[in-house]
């Protein structure tokens, strides 16, 4: 209404003759100010654009694929894994399925999680983190290929907006026990320093 | 691409996503229409007592007619089917509260709390993006009235349309008069 709008902007330097207002409040909303009295309704920007989780798109798509799946196969490995890596060959044809098609859905994830979303899910990428540590310390079950794709994994979220996960502790010390074994692929140990000096900013 | 062709060099445009699921009150397009005031005391001012703007004819991605994808009443009031459904294509921020609550009833729909509240956003992020160019010539006593249309996507998002200066948003229709700031004349008088 146009007498609450004068009631904020006219009213203070020429009160009206007669009162119109009757005691009805304003309907105008002071939702921020930077005056003497700071109001700032702003919700924090970290706040979901969408009000119900459950119609969240990123949600949904987390539960469903592709991480569910990769998660499933990570627990599957894990399983085989304490199983006993003294297994049959025809066992690490298994081993190697799974690896290769975790490795696979991780960096595509990571990718498309990096490159395509408007927002960073730091949840998301901290988790593809810790599978693709995981997967490197077990090095020896991968193809060439699938070394490579993981390094290139490492090397995604290094050069990402995401990179401050790098510098969870846990994360460090998986790094640092992939440069430090003594039997660890050169290629794996170069893309692990690498990240490290980019952490430190050093590259 | 032929009409960006046929514009000036060193013209600006704005490209804007087009939201192709919009949430729609029985089976037609709308979007909403909220006032906020801008002071030179740096004050943002969120008119809440808004309204909703349908389209005449049911919403479908593949129809090119623009009665079905634009709520403009300047536009719509042209349509054949102006009024139809809604006396001046316009509706009440309760009538439209009231239809969320029943196109959604496993959801807990506080309008206020989910809605209003991310539209409050938007005022605040634009007056942000902007005050460093509002009054230029550093005047005293000035504000400006400025009309928010909001649109609501299937996944109960809410995103922003446009932001028009007042002068161009004056009552279009009498149901909408009932809720424009400036369509009223104050019956208040001062000297």
């Amino acid at each position: 209404m146009i007498d609450d709008m004068l009631d904020i902007v006219l009213d203070p330097l020429i009160p009206p003759k007669n009162d119109v207002r009757n005691g009805r409040a304003n309907n105008f909303e002071l939702i921020y100010s930077e005056g003497a009295k700071p109001v700032n309704q702003r919700e924090p920007y970290t706040t979901s654009p969408y009000p119900f989780p459950e119609l969240d798109p990123r949600q949904s798509q987390q539960k469903i694929e592709p991480n569910a799946k990769v998660a499933r196969e990570t627990e599957e490995l894990k399983m085989k894994i304490e199983k006993g890596r003294s297994a049959s060959v025809e066992s690490t044809k298994d081993h190697n399925f799974v690896y290769l098609s975790s490795v696979e859905a991780i960096y595509k994830n990571l990718y498309a999680h990096l490159n395509y979303k408007s927002e960073i899910n730091p949840n998301v990428v901290g988790m593809n983190l810790t599978k693709v540590l995981g997967i490197l310390a077990n090095w020896e079950l991968l193809s060439d290929k699938h070394i490579s794709l993981a390094c290139k994994s490492l090397l995604l979220i290094a050069n990402s907006a995401a990179n401050v996960i790098l510098t969870d502790q846990n994360h460090i010390l998986a790094i640092a026990k992939l440069i430090s074994s003594g039997n660890m692929k050169l290629e794996i140990q170069l893309a692990a320093v690498m990240r490290t000096f980019e952490l430190l900013g050093l590259i | 691409m032929n009409a960006l062709n046929s514009k000036q060099a060193e013209t600006y445009w704005v490209v804007q996503k087009y939201v192709e699921r919009p949430l729609l009150y029985i089976g037609r397009k709308f979007d909403i229409r909220v006032w906020a005031l801008f002071t030179n005391k740096k004050e943002v001012y969120f008119y809440g007592q808004g309204y909703m703007r349908t389209s005449s004819d049911d919403y479908d991605l593949k129809n090119k007619n623009n009665y079905v994808h634009l709520t403009n009443n300047c536009l719509q009031q042209f349509g054949d089917s102006y009024g139809k459904h809604e006396e001046g294509n316009t509706l009440s921020f309760e009538v439209l509260a009231d239809f969320m609550k029943k196109a959604y009833p496993n959801l807990e729909i506080d309008f206020e709390k989910h809605f209003v509240s991310k539209m409050k956003n938007f005022v605040i992020d634009t007056y942000l993006s902007c005050k460093r160019t509002l009054n230029p010539n550093k005047r005293k006593n000035v504000f400006e009235l400025f009309g928010y249309d909001f649109l609501i996507d299937e996944d109960l998002r809410t995103w922003l349309i446009e932001v028009l200066p007042a002068a161009l948003v004056l009552s279009s229709n009498r149901v909408s008069g009932q809720y424009e700031p400036l369509s009223r004349r104050s019956k208040r008088f001062y000297c």
